[in-house]
């Protein structure tokens, strides 16, 4: 029985092994890391654009979350075979162009869409996605679900969200109590992930508001050990002091009514929403000002083109499908779907936006933050350089270090790191 | 196998030549019989030669490279990885962490699964049950088990912290308390691969033949004196078997810790082990090359402490038969 | 009861007995708190997952989670994909692990020591590292997105090997002397005699190797790019985010994805711990 079943199973192997669906259409593959409902909106757009596209067929492939995404794509060009478009932050993108390749294996969306859509776009988006091809900066990729860091606040305990660094911080120590009374308090004001790798982030969120800079203009070295970095870490430092800090996401702390505040990527807006429920009313707000202002650092990633083992036809017709995407009703569906921004100025403008706004006020903040908000640069060397932020941002919430020393050191790290850099990039502050 | 001489100390060189000259290598049927072995070991080491020798080799040859993480073999670097690892604080925290992984949870493992394997091997009811119920983790995907056992483990709602609570012991942050972060760890490793560890002890306790229980009872020998004087020397096989397994899986701890602290290396870095700092050199900071030097440093740990333990525990392992 | 015992041997008897129960009860307990708070957890609405006081069971017992999750991402091809590929590899591996134990277990070959040292260090290499090469290779053979990338890979098993040469070597070597008389091939006798004795280790190798491919995720997701070849730890990605997870979808998925498993595990336990004393040898 066991050896009959052996050879039905080898047999039943070798004839399911190849399917493959008759093609016509010119063939376009999109990987990305769009799980749950996300991945729904994204299904529906492209059934969308393949519906009434003659021409093209695209397939959507979800490729796990964005780390088995990166791996999968690094493997793929390694093997020649990369898909025609892919989701990347901005610190993938370097190393699919040169000199990191010989050659460059993305194509350049400039050229490729309308110069309408891109004078359209949004110039913080713009100037992230710009690369140094041939010694000219160039669009090379094209913005698709970014979010802002903004703070959510519950509506009950925090009538009137916070403005500024001192109202913050003093909300916070009040809003501390201890309801069982077993001498330790169980609700806090704010709450903290300094073990997260986007702590960093947060932290250079808070150098902006302080008023420094992240990077130099050839983007060699930064200046994170001065007075604003300084200000901002001792901020960030008092503000963990009279916060809850943890590792878990935000949202269950946040419904269970264990902390009133925090700051977050506006990704975790359907989150929240999720598990709040009608326990209590809660919004989001993106004006806290620090000593020289607002700011709030943009997340998610970009789309990018593989011209590598593809004719220029698959290329072409995958900036039709880029272009469909940032089109103005189709990023309106994205943002009201998902809660990423809308990635086109008169998208933003558009009456059926500002009435979705105006129904969704969770929405709002992000929307608006925009104008003050920045986006860490698009080196490869990034990766390492926000790893090891993230470390010494931990390191002063949690680990009782000398802030000076630890971000002497960070800075000097940070330089090591960026030491490799190529000459005639140029990077935004 | 050539039988090692009485004298005691010939060198590996000398032991060579030993195995050359012997009588053994002339004989056409051990050529025969040898070249049968490889037939029956040939689809096993094809396999292996293509997905796990090849690409062992090509990572080797990654270590000693630097470059993009799209062109890892840019410049040729030679040592330099492994002579900057050396000295990486890091490294060093991220031996420490799992040494100190695999001391708790390996020992400990093993020691509760041969103990519920014994229990689970005598005359009880609804054995399938217990069986199962033991069992039950293992086959829990870890993304499941680890978002569970966050809760578990929670400040504010955690069960354990509960049942701290009810010995007077106050509630611990687990998670994020760099003290306690690998304790638990440790616990749920304990509690993931006990069963998998049972199974194997339950295979091994069938296969102790019921003749020497039934000489022991004649003898009057109680419950006790039959685990140690029949059950462990008979089992020593299997626990070897298990303490090598075990070992060298817990020396590449890296799903649970990756899924518990949401790919972070836990609370300042506490929970940071060798393969959790090799994924985030690697596919975090894009460092191949180096990344690659930390692979190769385990892999040559593990074998050496693996040889260690084969030559510590060869004279104490008891083949019956 | 033996009515040569004496009272106290009795009451010993019952106490032990006793006391085994209530330590396997109380081993059983801590096991299964988990599992029975994932199931729990599959029950409830998204705003009963965190809070406090834990609620055990939820007032309204919420099922339609299973079927969410279910219809969420095409699970009924995973859970094809997944036993296709976990039957398949799991007796491929049996034939292939089977033969080179046996070769390591009795035969006497040239380089055998270095060999099987050899292959104990592939159990040392972390599987991590060896990824994005393999790929290239599976690139390479053109099997992207095809079963075989997804079992011919997994069809050697090292600690099966292992496993199987321990049992294959407490077999007495006067078997094959009395098959040899009987003019019996090496062939025959593995699978005539070697494996039948064996069958709680392979049993074991088997169930291992099920398990494995059942929840192997990694691997599964960088080979495969169409739902059609995916399986079940795929549709588990699904629930969860950057920022956040669905945690009553992810543990309602995770139920039903243990589900065939357990019961396979439930029905056949007897089948290897105990088959060699059904076949009554030694």
């Amino acid at each position: 029985m066991f050896k009959k079943g052996l050879i039905f199973a080898v047999l039943l192997a070798t004839t399911l092994a190849f399917w493959a669906p008759a093609q016509d259409k010119i063939q376009v593959t999109f990987w990305h890391a769009m799980s749950g409902g996300l991945g729904e909106t994204v299904d529906t757009l492209v059934a969308q654009f393949n519906e009434q596209s003659e021409t093209t067929e695209v397939t959507a492939v979800f490729q796990g979350n964005y780390g088995d995404l990166f791996q999968k794509n690094l493997a793929s060009v390694a093997a020649g075979e990369p898909p025609t478009i892919t989701q990347m932050f901005e610190n993938w993108t370097p190393s699919y162009l040169q000199p990191a390749l010989d050659e460059n294996a993305l194509a350049p969306i400039q050229g490729l869409i309308d110069p309408s859509i891109v004078a359209d776009i949004p110039g913080i988006f713009v100037s992230a996605n710009t690369y140094t091809i041939d010694g000219e900066a160039t669009l090379t990729t094209i913005p698709f679900n970014k979010s802002a860091t903004i703070l959510y606040y519950n509506q009950e305990t925090v009538p009137n969200p916070p403005t500024t660094w001192d109202e913050l911080l003093e909300l916070s120590q009040s809003l501390r109590q201890d309801t069982d009374g077993d001498g330790e308090d169980d609700v806090f004001g704010f709450y903290m992930r300094p073990g997260s790798s986007g702590v960093g982030e947060l932290y250079l969120t808070y150098l902006k508001m302080a008023g420094g800079s992240i990077i130099a203009d050839d983007c060699k070295s930064v200046n994170l050990n001065g007075a604003e970095a300084v200000t901002a870490a001792q901020f960030m430092k008092d503000l963990a002091d009279v916060s809850l800090t943890g590792s878990d996401f935000e949202d269950g702390l946040f419904a269970a009514g264990t902390i009133q505040m925090y700051y977050s990527t506006s990704a975790g807006i359907v989150f929240a929403t999720r598990s709040v429920g009608d326990n209590f009313p809660w919004t989001t707000f993106g004006g806290l000002q620090g000593p020289a202002g607002t700011s709030s650092v943009i997340q998610g990633t970009n789309l990018g083109i593989f011209q590598m083992n593809h004719t220029q036809e698959q290329v072409e017709a995958a900036a039709d499908f880029v272009s469909f995407l940032v089109d103005v009703p189709q990023t309106v569906f994205w943002a009201q779907e998902t809660g990423y921004l809308p990635v086109r100025t008169s998208a933003i403008e558009s009456a059926e936006f500002q009435d979705f706004l105006a129904n969704s006020d969770t929405y709002r903040a992000p929307t608006e933050s925009l104008d003050n908000a920045f986006i860490t640069p698009g080196l490869e060397e990034w990766s390492d350089v926000r790893l090891t932020i993230a470390d010494a941002v931990e390191l002063i919430l949690v680990g009782g270090v000398d802030i000076q020393e630890t971000l002497d050191q960070l800075d000097a790290d940070v330089d090591e790191a960026l030491s490799s850099v190529s000459d005639g990039i140029s990077c935004t502050g | 196998m050539t039988q090692a001489a009485p004298t005691p100390k010939l060198s590996l060189i000398q032991r060579i030549q030993a195995y050359f000259a012997s009588d053994q290598l002339r004989s056409p049927r051990f050529w025969k019989d040898s070249l049968q072995a490889y037939i029956y070991l040939l689809p096993t080491l094809v396999i292996l030669g293509v997905f796990t020798f090849f690409p062992f080799v090509n990572s080797f040859f990654l270590s000693l490279h630097e470059g993009p993480i799209t062109n890892p073999t840019r410049t040729f670097t030679g040592l330099e990885h492994f002579e900057k690892l050396f000295q990486d604080r890091k490294f060093w925290k991220a031996m420490w962490n799992t040494t100190y992984y695999v001391m708790f949870s390996v020992p400990t493992t093993i020691f509760l699964a041969l103990f519920f394997a014994v229990l689970l091997n005598t005359k009880i009811r609804f054995k399938g049950f217990f069986r199962t119920a033991f069992f039950l983790p293992y086959i829990t995907p870890t993304v499941a088990a680890a978002v569970v056992w966050e809760w578990i483990f929670h400040r504010d709602w955690g069960l354990f912290n509960s049942f701290l609570n009810f010995f007077g012991i106050p509630k611990q942050d687990f998670i994020n308390n760099p003290e306690l972060a690998m304790p638990m760890v440790i616990l749920f490793s304990i509690w993931k691969y006990m069963g998998f560890n049972i199974v194997i002890f339950l295979a091994g306790l069938q296969n102790i033949s019921k003749e020497y229980y039934d000489a022991a009872a004649i003898d009057g020998a109680n419950a006790w004196q039959r685990f140690w004087k029949i059950t462990f020397p008979l089992l020593t096989p299997v626990t070897f078997f298990v303490l090598i397994i075990s070992m060298v899986g817990a020396f590449k701890v890296f799903d649970e810790i990756f899924v518990i602290f949401h790919g972070s290396t836990g609370p300042l870095d506490s929970a940071m082990t060798v393969m959790i700092f090799f994924y985030q050199t690697a596919f975090g900071r894009f460092k191949m090359g180096y990344a690659s030097a930390i692979a190769y440093t385990m892999f040559i740990v593990i074998f050496l402490f693996t040889l260690l333990q084969m030559w510590l525990a060869k004279r104490r392992v008891h083949y019956g038969g | 009861m033996n009515a040569f015992l004496s009272e106290r041997e009795v009451i010993g008897f019952w106490l032990r007995k006793g006391a085994t129960y209530a330590v396997l009860l109380g081993g059983v307990v801590a096991m299964s708190v988990p599992f029975l708070w994932m199931i729990s957890t599959s029950l409830k609405a998204p705003d009963q997952v965190k809070v406090f006081p834990p609620i055990w069971i939820p007032e309204v017992l919420h099922w339609e989670n299973y079927v969410i999750a279910w219809t969420s991402a095409p699970f009924n091809w995973y859970l094809f994909n997944s036993f296709f590929i976990a039957t398949v590899s799991t007796a491929l591996e049996l034939i292939t692990t089977a033969m080179a134990a046996y070769a390591f277990a009795k035969m006497d070959f040239f380089g055998k020591k270095i060999l099987f040292v050899l292959l104990l260090g592939t159990l040392m290499i972390p599987g991590e590292m060896l990824l994005i090469p393999n790929y290239i290779t599976i690139v390479k053979l053109s099997w992207i997105d095809t079963y075989y990338a997804l079992i011919v890979p997994w069809i050697v098993s090292v600690f099966g090997i292992f496993l199987l040469r321990q049992f294959f070597m407490s077999q007495p070597d006067e078997l094959w002397d009395a098959a040899q008389l009987d003019n019996c091939s090496r062939f025959r006798f593995l699978w005539q005699i070697l494996i039948p004795l064996s069958r709680p280790g392979l049993m074991t190798v088997a169930l291992f190797k099920f398990i494995g491919s059942w929840n192997a995720f990694l691997w599964v997701i960088i080979m495969t790019n169409s739902p059609e070849k995916r399986t079940l730890p795929v549709g588990l990605r699904n629930f969860t985010q950057e920022a956040g997870s669905l945690f009553e979808l992810l543990t309602a998925a995770s139920t039903l994805v243990i589900l065939p498993i357990l019961i396979l595990f439930f029905f056949t336990q007897k089948q290897f711990i105990e088959g060699i004393a059904r076949s009554g040898i030694r």
